[in-house]
């Protein structure tokens, strides 16, 4: 399907629930939740929050039915609803725990990634443990708005006009977001791609 | 001329990186790219952290397997709430003009200043009065219909609590309707 296609068709189905049609509404959870769900846990990193917004991102998807015209696209209005909620939530978490620093120890609340213990050994599970800790910290220290433009971009492969449509800025803007963010991001994780080529 | 010589033109490396440009950019970059060695330190940066960050691969994240059962609970639940709530959430998340909206925002905001005046005031239906011949007639019954008035008020009361909790749960979908371009036609 192509993406011209794809947008078109969760369109029309937003419209049919919007008729009343819930099978259509479970067709959109079934395309987006996983999404959804593993944008805001890259953002927040704690899957038991990143599943409850969730749930609320796709139940104010539900509450707009009756009013929901496709002005936007739909991936574009759902990422927005669901960013909101994301940086909501984060800001909510940091005036709770205004005094401790990101930089310092590992946020509360929140859980590492639980990964299928596949890996042939004890060490190399415990290098790669400590490497994506050092990754998701990194993220998880950019600002807010370069961490969700970085999710969008890198995870969620969205261009930069859709990722400005989510974050209403220009596309310019989302560049530089996005550039700093990168910068960022390469200084502190340089050491990791040292490690790996000696 | 080479990217790396401004910021502005630096920017243009991570599209490269990422192979979003168009095919001419793309293969003019390509050629630059081969000979200069600025550009190709950028991008082995670019690129190292790219691979970097595929190592946090949030595929492994296993859904919990009940998360659309609670979905459709809430949504059931919500389905459940006064018929009230149920209309002010339509009201107020509307993008389209509908004849009888209007209508029902005049009548919960009535509703609800009348049984604010009650509580404010349960014993002085007089001055709640003047073109409002029900409370007119509750004042001329006595105390016993007075109680009676004062209870519906406490449930009334308990409603405007319940609404002002949908209120706000609402105001930030409103938020985003007027940004959205969704609901901006029907602020209050
Ligand atoms: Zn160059």
């Amino acid at each position: 399907m192509s993406v011209a296609a794809a947008i078109e068709h969760d369109a029309q189905l937003m419209l049919r629930v919007r008729e009343g049609d819930t099978a259509s509404f479970a067709q959109l959870l079934d395309r987006h939740r996983v999404p959804v769900i593993h944008f805001v846990y890259r953002m927040i990193q704690n899957q038991a929050v990143a599943e409850e917004l969730a749930q609320e991102v796709f139940l104010r998807v539900y509450r707009s039915r009756a009013t929901y015209e496709p002005t936007a696209k739909f991936t574009t209005w759902l990422f927005r609803i669901t960013t909101h909620l994301a940086l909501n939530w984060i800001r909510d978490q940091k005036n709770e725990r205004h005094q401790q620093s990101l930089d310092s120890e590992a946020p509360e609340g929140t859980a590492p990634l639980q990964v299928a213990d596949h890996l042939p050994n004890v060490e190399q599970s415990m290098v790669r443990t400590a490497r994506m800790e050092e990754i998701r910290r990194a993220i998880l220290a950019l600002p807010d708005k370069q961490r969700a433009a970085v999710t969008m971009h890198k995870y969620q492969e969205m261009d930069y006009s859709q990722i400005a449509g989510v974050l209403k800025c220009s596309e310019s803007a989302v560049k530089s977001l996005l550039f700093r963010a990168y910068e960022t991001l390469r200084m502190k994780l340089a050491h990791l791609n040292r490690g790996v080529s000696e | 001329m080479c990217p790396m010589q401004s910021k502005e033109n630096a920017e243009i490396l991570l599209e490269y990186c990422a192979r979003t440009l168009p095919t001419d950019t793309m293969a003019r970059l390509d050629a630059h790219v081969a000979m200069c060695s600025s550009c190709q330190q950028e991008l082995a940066a670019q690129r190292q952290l790219w691979s970097a960050l595929d190592e946090f691969d949030a595929a492994e994240l296993q859904i919990t397997p009940d998360f659309d059962r609670r979905l459709y609970a809430r949504i059931e639940a919500e389905g459940r709430d006064p018929f009230w709530v149920r209309a002010w959430r339509s009201v107020f998340v509307s993008g389209q003009p509908r004849p009888w909206r209007p209508a029902m925002t005049m009548a919960l905001a009535g509703l609800a200043t009348v049984a604010l005046i009650f509580v404010q005031f349960p014993g002085s239906e007089r001055t709640v009065a003047p073109g409002a011949p029900p409370v007119a007639t509750i004042s001329d019954e006595g105390a016993t219909v007075e109680d009676a008035a004062l209870k519906t008020a406490t449930v009334d009361k308990l409603e405007i609590e319940r609404l002002d909790t949908a209120l706000e749960d609402l105001e930030m979908l409103q938020v985003l309707g007027t940004k959205t371009g969704v609901g901006t036609s029907n602020k209050l």
